[in-house]
């Protein structure tokens, strides 16, 4: 078989590349970093491993004629052009959960450092500023908070467990809620969009993104959202109206953690990089080094059953032709 | 006709078919030819037959009759007759007596009683002769309903019973007077910036709930539990219900201040608990008090007091109210957050999982009795109470009133299911009441708190001599068996240990008709009082 492996644009790429070599021995391995390499390789490539950093457009499929399987290697596939898939009988997979606690860790973190001003306090000191009296004027505990999670997936559930002992209350919101037994257990209330975003003080996005949701976070749920609250996104940038998103941050909320914007990166002048309680990470929440790992071995074990004809886990596509 | 028979006929008269008591010799003439339209409700304790009698006058709303046994009986029943009284219960307190023929020598059961009874009663007489029982009777029962209300004491000779009866002219009273005054205090409320109300027990004793719900939002402003009190005024999932003040002055006077004009409606103003230094001065806040009871109104934190019926009051004021458009808050979160605190706890049994369970598993028309002391302001902040008359608690601090009292209540309450939430340490104070509870198949879920000691007290003490706990002996109670005492008794019962014994524990007690007793090892964390 041929293999076209998108590797993330990671300083391990030689080790991951050596690594793919070893386990899919006797088969031809590509290994590319970019969209003109990957259009290069697909024309004959009949498993390609996919990263949401490389999309795989409607033409890189119809230009790959031996293509059978794409094995994406995160959690989201909207990367990929599922309709053209579906149509050419290709196989699209992806791999659950392997992120779930890296990104619950992130928005955990973001959480607390804006409700610290941690990051101006940093800055402050080390230009030589001592900022105490802003920082009592400032810092808030996250105990006592409510906390609303839109999307009540793998993320959002080992998002939920961590933060039940920080003693919050949890609302979330989700086309399908939880069994009332579940809820129960992990201390979870469902309520409506509208009440999560005007009861919460923490709202963190972590729901899939399909055109429908494009920028439903816009400037009526800003509108609904508490005073001196704080949104959280590390789902996808699509779901946030950001004209929406500087004035609410202008007007109204404490700050927002972004990890994930229309265009990465951001050009110089893209408004939120100056304003002063954003919290901005580079679409890193869930490939921390432990979530690369999982997320190598799930693909790799799904390209494995793919090879021994084996039921493939996680499918979006199904490949019926 | 005598005046044994006399009484009986009085008691029909004012349709009393309920007797609460607990014999001696002397009640022996008061008790022959009972006749069968009259149940007799043995307990088998004086203090847990008053106990019973109060439960069953507060939710009959009438006075309970009560047959105590001369000074033993009586001195037994004095805790009990003070929490009557601090509850303002009307009560008729019959205590038998030895017969006056030979109270010069001071026979074995004779004693002074009038003047014990007078120190737990709003009335106390001994009738000089066997004409003057029923009347006696007839104004104990009026003077128990007499504002406040209270126990009213009538000690009843032996001999006496078996005279010739006089029957006096009988008479209604309406004390639920109009208070003056409430053209202005509208005036007020209306001029006021900010406004508060808290509302007292008073409230839920004149079925005035919706009066002080349309008062409430009418004026479109928050609205307090009054601390300690012995019934919930209001319902506490309203989105302008705030909660129970704290059973402290500068606790109540911080939480009251942001207001300009603060009403305070039925009960005390204010019932505290622990004495904490600090300033009693109010401010720029403006205290009113409407209540019945003069005794309130007279140790009244308020600058003005309105004496007369709260339900009145808030009718008249509610024609006179221009009313605001209130904007009510959301109330979801309300559950949101203790399902999520109950999620934290579970696995520790802790109080916020525990109360929630109970309050996910009781039926939503639940009376809910409550002597759990160290837990009670969680308990009312857990459980819904969104209908009156379903919530009782006593006013004085006294163990032993729960379980009688959810007697008393299930009796005058047959329709509606009844909870008991006591401590472990207080139900061991009552717990011959469960023997009551069998012998009369009184369907009362009975739940235990089970911390195994005074937890209130450890709690006070690790308030007011940190670090001392350790070295203060008599707060701990240890290896008792509640299943099996109530085994004994004929209740049945269950140890709850763990999440998933009490959640199956729960819903077999409530879909059993018989008294069950769950005896639930929630965890011994003391709670931080201060």
């Amino acid at each position: 078989m041929n293999f076209t492996v998108v590797l993330p644009p990671s300083e391990r790429v030689a080790e991951q590349a050596g690594l793919l070599q070893q386990l899919l021995a006797g088969h031809r391995i590509a290994v590319v970093l970019t969209w003109e390499e990957q259009a290069q390789a697909l024309r004959t490539t009949d498993i390609l491993v996919s990263t949401a950093f490389v999309p795989v457009t409607r033409e890189d499929i119809l230009s790959a004629p031996q293509l059978k399987f794409i094995q994406v290697a995160g959690v989201g596939v909207d990367h990929v052009d599922l309709e053209a898939a579906a149509e050419k009988g290709i196989i699209v997979a992806a791999v659950a959960g392997a992120n779930a606690e890296s990104v619950a860790e992130h928005v955990i973190m973001s959480t607390l450092a804006l409700l610290r001003p941690l990051i101006a306090s940093h800055g402050n000191l080390k230009d030589g500023r001592w900022d105490l009296p802003s920082w009592m004027a400032q810092a808030q505990d996250l105990a006592g908070k409510t906390f609303g999670i839109y999307g009540m997936g793998r993320i959002g559930q080992e998002l939920a467990k961590r933060l039940l002992p920080f003693r919050v209350t949890l609302l979330y919101h989700d086309l399908r809620p939880l069994p009332p037994d579940q809820e129960r257990l992990r201390g979870l209330s469902f309520v409506s969009k509208e009440m999560l975003f005007q009861g919460s003080d923490i709202i963190s996005l972590h729901l899939p993104f399909t055109p429908e949701l494009y920028h439903t976070i816009g400037a009526k749920e800003f509108s609904a959202m508490k005073d001196g609250s704080i949104l959280i996104n590390t789902a996808r940038a699509e779901l946030v109206d950001p004209n929406a998103l500087i004035v609410a941050l202008r007007t109204k909320l404490l700050g927002a953690a972004i990890d994930v914007l229309e265009s990465e990166p951001p050009p110089p002048d893209d408004p939120l990089l100056q304003m002063p309680n954003v919290l901005l990470t580079p679409h890193g929440a869930g490939v921390t080094l432990q979530a690369q790992n999982r997320i190598a071995q799930d693909a790799i074990q799904n390209v494995l059953r793919f090879l021994d004809n084996r039921p493939v886990d996680n499918v979006y596509v199904g490949g019926s032709s | 006709m005598n005046v044994r028979e006399a009484i009986k006929e009085w008691l029909q008269y004012h349709h009393i078919s309920v007797v609460f008591g607990n014999p001696g010799s002397t009640e022996i003439p008061f008790l022959v030819d009972w006749p069968e339209e009259i149940s007799y409700i043995l307990g088998l304790q004086e203090s847990q037959v008053v106990a019973m009698a109060d439960g069953y006058a507060q939710a009959s709303r009438m006075p309970a009759v009560v047959n105590l046994h001369s000074q033993p009986g009586l001195g037994h029943a004095m805790g009990a007759l003070m929490s009557a009284k601090r509850n303002r219960t009307p009560l008729v307190v019959t205590i038998g007596q030895e017969d006056s023929r030979h109270h010069i020598v001071e026979p074995l059961l004779y004693g002074n009683l009038a003047p014990w009874a007078s120190t737990v009663s709003q009335w106390s007489y001994q009738p000089t002769s066997a004409e003057d029982v029923v009347p006696a009777l007839e104004r104990a029962y009026h003077e128990a309903r007499r504002p406040p209300g209270g126990p009213a004491s009538v000690i009843l000779p032996m001999n006496y019973l078996n005279g010739q009866a006089v029957w006096n002219p009988r008479r209604e009273i309406d004390y639920h007077a109009m208070p003056d005054g409430m053209e202005d205090l509208a005036g007020i409320l209306n001029a006021a910036k900010f406004p508060a109300l808290v509302m007292g027990d008073e409230v839920d004793k004149e079925d005035a709930w919706a009066q002080a719900v349309g008062l409430a939002e009418a004026l479109d402003c928050p609205v307090f539990g009054a601390p300690l009190s012995m019934r919930v005024g209001f319902p506490n999932r309203h989105p302008l219900y705030q909660g129970i003040l704290n059973p402290v002055m500068s606790g109540i006077i911080q939480s009251l201040s942001p207001y300009d004009v603060v009403l305070v409606v039925g009960g005390p103003a204010f019932l505290t608990y622990p004495y904490i230094p600090g300033s009693r001065e109010w401010g720029q806040t403006r205290v009113y008090h409407i209540s019945s009871d003069p005794e309130y109104l007279a140790r009244s934190m308020a600058a003005q007091g309105y004496c007369g019926s709260v339900r009145v009051a808030m009718e008249t004021l509610l024609t006179k109210i221009v009313p605001k458009e209130p904007e009510l808050p959301e109330v979801e979160l309300w559950e949101a957050e203790q399902k999520s605190a109950a999620a934290r706890e579970r696995a520790d049994m802790g109080s916020d999982y525990v109360l929630y369970t109970i309050g996910q598993n009781m039926p939503p028309d639940t009376i809910v009795v409550d002597e759990s002391v160290s837990h009670s302001l969680l308990l009312r902040k857990i459980l819904n109470f969104t209908r009156q008359g379903s919530y009782y608690t006593a006013s004085n601090g006294a163990l032993g009133w729960g379980l009688a009292a959810a007697a008393g209540i299930q009796l005058a309450q047959p329709g509606r299911r009844v909870m008991a939430v006591v401590g472990d340490g207080a139900s061991l104070y009552g717990m011959q009441s469960l023997w009551a509870i069998a012998e009369h198949r009184l369907p009362i879920v009975i739940v235990i708190l089970n911390n195994h000691g005074y937890t209130i007290l450890k709690s006070l003490t690790q308030s007011l001599y940190p670090g001392h706990l350790p070295a203060t002996p008599g707060l701990t109670v240890q290896h008792v068996n509640f299943v099996r005492l109530a085994e004994s008794m004929g209740v049945r019962g269950s140890k709850a240990e763990n999440p998933s014994d009490l959640e199956w524990q729960l819903k077999e007690a409530w879909s059993s008709r018989e008294p069950y007793l769950l005896d639930v090892q929630v965890d011994a964390e003391i709670p931080k009082l201060l």
